[in-house]
Formats: C-alpha cells, sequence, structure tokens
C-alpha cells in the first residue's frame, strides 16, 4: 500500500478515482471480451492471473524506476498501463485466437493451448526484448523508463501466466 | 468476378493480370515515396515541398499558479479543499492539458494550492479556468433597492443588492450552452440550467418568480435574468463570442461546485520539462532494430518467409503512412509518443500478421480499449489512444495490401 501511496502522493481525488475507473474499464472490457469469446473460464482465470500480475509488475516498476533510479514520475507514466495492456492483450490474443480456431477439431485438447502460446511467447518475448533495447538509446529517461516497465512487465507477466497454466489448462 | 480477356488478332490482354501488373507498379512508386516522405531530412532534398516533422516541443509553456483559499466559512476544510482541487484538476482535464499537478501546503495559518501546468494549449483558457472559483448561486432582488436609479449604475450587478435562494450550481442536473436569439433579434450565446425531471423546487421557484427579474451569481458579480412568464427557459447570458470561449464557460459551469473562494496569490512562468528525443537518431534506431529483429526471425525459421515479408512491409508501410500524414498536415507531434506508437505499431502488426485466427479478437479489442482510453483517459493518454485508433486501422489496411502486393510480386517473377 505504502508503494501505491508514494506513486499517487499528491494526486487529487478526482485525479485518483478517474485513473482507477480508467482502468478498471479497460481491465473489465479485456476481460469480459476474452469471456464472451471463448466461453473458457481456464482461459478466463489465466487472463485475469496476467492482468494482476502485470498490474502489480507495473506499480513495482514505477516505484523502483522513482526510488532506485531517482527518475521524476510525470504524467507521461500513466501510459504504461495502457501501453502494458496493449502488449499483454497481444500475446493472450494469440491463446484466444488460437482456442476459437481448434476448439471445435475433435482432437482438440485445452492443453494443446500451452505448446502455441510457448512458441508464441518465446517469440514475442525476442521481440520485444530487441526492440526496447534498440530504441533505449535514443530516448529520454522518461520514456526510456515508460518501454522498460511496460516491456518487462508485460514479459514478466505472460511467462508467469504461462507458468501457471500448467496447472490451469490440464 | 473474373475479368474477361480481349482477342485480338495478333495478341490477348488479359485485363486481370493487367490490372495487377498496374497495382504493382503503383504501390511500389507509393511506397517509395511515403518510405521517402517519411525519412528524416528528406524535406531538405527539394525545395518545392516543405514536409518536416511539426515537432511540439516549442509549443509547450509551462506555469505555476499559487492559489490562496478563503477557508473562513468552511466546516470541514480538508474535505473542501481537495474538493477545490479535484474541481480545478478536472477543468484542466476537460481543456485537454497535457501534464497538470495540483498539491495543496499550509503556510502561516493560510491553506494555499499550487497548480502546475505544462501545455500546449492556449495560455488564455488555462488562466480563465484556473484564474475564477466560478461560485454560482441563484438571487433574488432585496426590497427596498432601486434597481432602476441612474445614479447607481452597479446596483443591478452586486450580490449585496440580492437574496441568496436555496440554488445553487448543485441544483441543476446539466448547464448546457447554447445559441439564442438575443433581444436585438441575433444569436449570441446563453446558459440553460437543466434540473432533474423530478425536482419540483426549481419549478416552483420559476412559477412563484414569473416574469419577475431574478439574478445569476457568479463570484459576486450577479447576471440579472428576467424569467418568462410561461416558465418554459431559464436562460442566462454569458460573455462569449465564440465557440471557444462558449466551451470554456461550459467547462466552468459544469466541473461542480465550488465550496469556498480563492484569490491569485502568485502566478509565475517556469522552464518546461519536456522528453527532447532526437527524432532522426530515433527513426535510425528504430529502421536498425526493424531490420534486425525480421533478420533474427527468418534465421530461426519459426515463420514462414511469406509471413515476415508481409509482416516487415506492412510495418514499414503503416509507419510510414503515418509520419507522412504528420508532415504533410503539420500537426504538431509529441516525439516521445510517436517513439512509443511506433514501438507498439511494430509489435502488434506482427501479432496481427502471423496469427491469422486472432486478428479479428485483438484489433476489435485493442480498438475498444482505444475509445475507451479515448473518452475517460486525459492528457497523453488521450493523445496515444487517439493515434492508436487510427494506427490499428492502418495497421490492418497495410497487412492486407502487403499481402496481396507480395503475391502479385510473387506471381510476376514467377517465384
Amino acid at each position: 500500500m505504502n508503494i501505491v501511496e508514494n506513486i499517487t502522493e499528491n494526486w487529487s481525488r478526482f485525479e485518483l478515482n478517474m485513473e482507477i475507473f480508467f482502468l478498471l474499464s479497460i481491465f473489465l472490457i479485456s476481460i469480459f471480451t476474452i469471456y464472451f469469446t471463448t466461453k473458457e473460464r481456464k482461459i478466463l482465470l489465466l487472463s485475469i492471473i496476467a492482468f494482476l500480475s502485470s498490474a502489480i509488475l507495473n506499480i513495482f516498476g514505477i516505484f523502483l524506476i522513482n526510488t532506485i533510479f531517482d527518475v521524476e514520475i510525470r504524467e507521461i507514466f500513466k501510459v504504461i498501463p495502457l501501453l502494458t495492456t496493449i502488449l499483454l492483450l497481444s500475446n493472450l490474443g494469440i491463446q484466444v485466437g488460437y482456442y476459437i480456431s481448434k476448439k471445435d477439431s475433435k482432437k482438440f485438447k485445452i492443453s494443446y493451448i500451452r505448446k502455441e502460446y510457448f512458441k508464441d511467447t518465446i517469440k514475442q518475448t525476442i521481440f520485444l526484448l530487441l526492440l526496447a533495447s534498440s530504441t533505449l538509446l535514443f530516448l529520454s529517461v522518461q520514456t526510456e523508463s515508460v518501454v522498460i516497465v511496460s516491456t518487462l512487465s508485460t514479459i514478466s507477466s505472460i511467462w508467469l501466466s504461462y507458468w501457471i497454466s500448467k496447472y490451469i489448462l490440464k | 468476378m473474373k475479368i474477361p480477356k480481349f482477342k485480338f488478332k495478333k495478341f490477348h490482354i488479359n485485363l486481370g493480370e493487367t490490372s495487377r501488373y498496374i497495382f504493382t507498379v503503383i504501390f511500389s512508386s507509393v511506397l517509395l515515396a511515403v518510405v521517402l516522405i517519411s525519412l528524416p531530412l528528406t524535406e531538405k532534398v527539394t525545395s518545392s515541398a516543405t514536409y518536416d516533422l511539426v515537432n511540439k516541443n516549442s509549443l509547450y509553456w509551462s506555469k505555476e499558479y499559487t492559489l490562496e483559499l478563503d477557508t473562513s466559512k468552511s466546516i470541514n476544510e480538508k474535505n473542501d479543499i481537495e474538493k477545490v482541487k479535484s474541481i480545478l484538476q478536472k477543468r484542466l482535464y476537460k481543456l485537454g492539458v497535457e501534464e497538470s499537478f495540483v498539491n495543496s501546503f499550509e503556510k502561516d495559518d493560510t491553506q494555499y494550492i499550487k497548480i502546475t501546468v505544462q501545455t500546449t494549449k492556449d495560455i488564455q483558457s488555462v488562466d480563465s479556468v484556473i484564474n475564477s472559483p466560478f461560485i454560482v448561486n441563484i438571487v433574488t432582488r432585496k426590497d427596498g433597492i432601486d434597481f432602476e436609479n441612474q445614479d447607481e449604475p452597479l446596483t443591478p450587478y452586486l450580490l449585496e443588492n440580492y437574496d441568496l435562494t436555496q440554488f445553487n450550481r448543485d441544483s441543476f442536473r446539466n448547464i448546457y450552452i447554447t445559441q439564442l436569439r438575443n433581444s436585438s433579434n441575433e444569436y449570441s450565446y446563453f446558459a440553460l440550467f437543466k434540473t432533474w425531471p423530478w425536482d419540483s423546487k426549481w419549478s416552483t421557484f420559476l412559477t412563484d418568480n414569473a416574469g419577475q427579474i431574478v439574478g445569476v451569481s457568479i463570484d459576486e458579480f450577479v447576471t440579472p435574468v428576467q424569467i418568462p412568464t410561461d416558465q418554459s427557459l431559464f436562460a442566462v447570458p454569458i460573455s462569449a463570442t465564440s465557440k471557444e470561449e462558449a466551451s470554456i464557460v461550459s467547462n466552468m459551469y459544469n466541473s461542480g461546485l465550488m465550496p469556498m473562494g480563492y484569490t491569485i496569490s502568485e502566478e509565475k512562468n517556469i522552464p518546461t520539462n519536456i522528453a527532447e528525443i532526437d527524432y532522426i537518431k530515433l527513426t535510425q534506431g528504430i529502421l536498425v532494430a526493424v531490420i534486425l529483429i525480421y533478420l533474427y526471425l527468418l534465421l530461426i525459421e519459426k515463420t514462414p518467409k511469406k509471413v515476415l515479408l508481409i509482416s516487415a512491409l506492412s510495418t514499414v508501410l503503416t509507419i510510414s503512412l503515418w509520419i507522412t500524414y504528420l508532415k504533410i498536415s503539420e500537426i504538431p507531434t509529441d516525439i516521445f509518443i510517436l517513439a512509443l506508437e511506433v514501438i507498439t505499431v511494430i509489435a502488434l502488426i506482427r501479432i496481427l500478421t502471423e496469427n491469422i485466427e486472432s486478428r479479428m479478437f485483438v484489433t476489435i479489442l485493442l480498438s475498444l480499449i482505444s475509445a475507451v482510453s479515448i473518452i475517460f483517459g486525459s492528457g497523453y493518454i488521450k493523445i496515444f489512444a487517439y493515434d492508436l485508433l487510427i494506427l490499428i486501422v492502418l495497421s490492418n489496411i497495410s497487412i492486407y495490401i502487403s499481402d496481396y502486393y507480395i503475391t502479385n510480386v510473387r506471381r510476376s517473377l514467377k517465384i
């Protein structure tokens, strides 16, 4: 709680309410769309875990950047949750798309998603790492921080959800 | 649809093949043109056109306002200060200010609010929404005061000559600003006070004062308003001559009831703090990154070559088209937001191209999220989300065009 208070220090009530409402809207829209597209509770659960872990990693990342690297938290940091959501949804979208296209085939098992997810997660991890690292030299400290926190939060949460999928997608 | 083949005596013309060939040539030319335009410094090659990217950095200004709060009538001081902060922030959000910080502090038993603004918006508009508390009250004329006295022309405008009623900004659902015909039969702006349909107190007030002159007090300055005999409309004339001014008045009316007054104790310009990015170096970096990433994907052979080619071409086409649009339309651009947009688009196009089954789902969901961010987001989020929505559409179009183009080229070259 101290971490959250540290980040939102000096925020007005309106600003805090707007931010919570905005982030909740994005989360609920994503979760409902995933559920209504797949009608599969296991994928829904995995998506919720991925979102929550990315949110925690976002907060932790911003806190670290602010305290350890002494980077001033400015308005641009509010883009981090949105950027993370976009990158995360692109990855979760692979699972959803694969599930929708294969669910009606006779030999399909929900555990097959893991295999597909693993392949794509490796590719996306390398892709994002290369992309983020290539731009770092040319960006300002604040924009660099946004890219680093968003990319690392996305990569960590997709691997975390992949690891947890071992217990859920069976 | 099958396109007919025309047969002449000596040669055949296959219209389908010919049109595909023409498309390939035109597309190649357009692609080359947009890539050249989007690259940095290419505008220096020709003197006949100017299309350099307009960097928004030079348009930013930053100011710090210190407000001294009048807490003398406040019962719950802490809560009221919080409310003042929220209302001011709401006004700045509605105005589309990129960065704003609102902090409160105490000094010598006096409460202050410090507002720091960094924006490209019109300085007068920002000043307007901060300088006035805009405390709205409906008032009625005091008995025994001569409002028609020519020697005291200010009498109708001073709050001391009126009695406060139970109605203030919170009594109304919405205050709608619109243009209506005035007494000179010309259009001017009015504020229409709208209540909840079930609220009978206001309609009783209008009935009781039908045909009478009452007043709307804003920060203790009263605007006299005559209630029509049919009590149909409570329209207050406002001092706005343009749409922008009317929008600011609407912003002030509809940002909430300010619980206390304040005065500006200090107003000073401060240096801007903008993320400086060299967009020439950034373009070079992104270009190298895209080449390296696609070379790597090609080498590991996990993705079919055609898919990789479509993905790479779509990426180049989307980014080039977007930067070309920004350059030609001379839209002032935040380079650091452009950098984030480019990174997002590169990652997005790879997913959309490689996973056809997910394309529809990812496109719809991300468009929805962008739309929500435009509606509920603020500052840079709004700018980023608005651009992203356009880029999502552009990416999908680019993928289809690139796919068609590569298929045609491969067919022409018989690969």
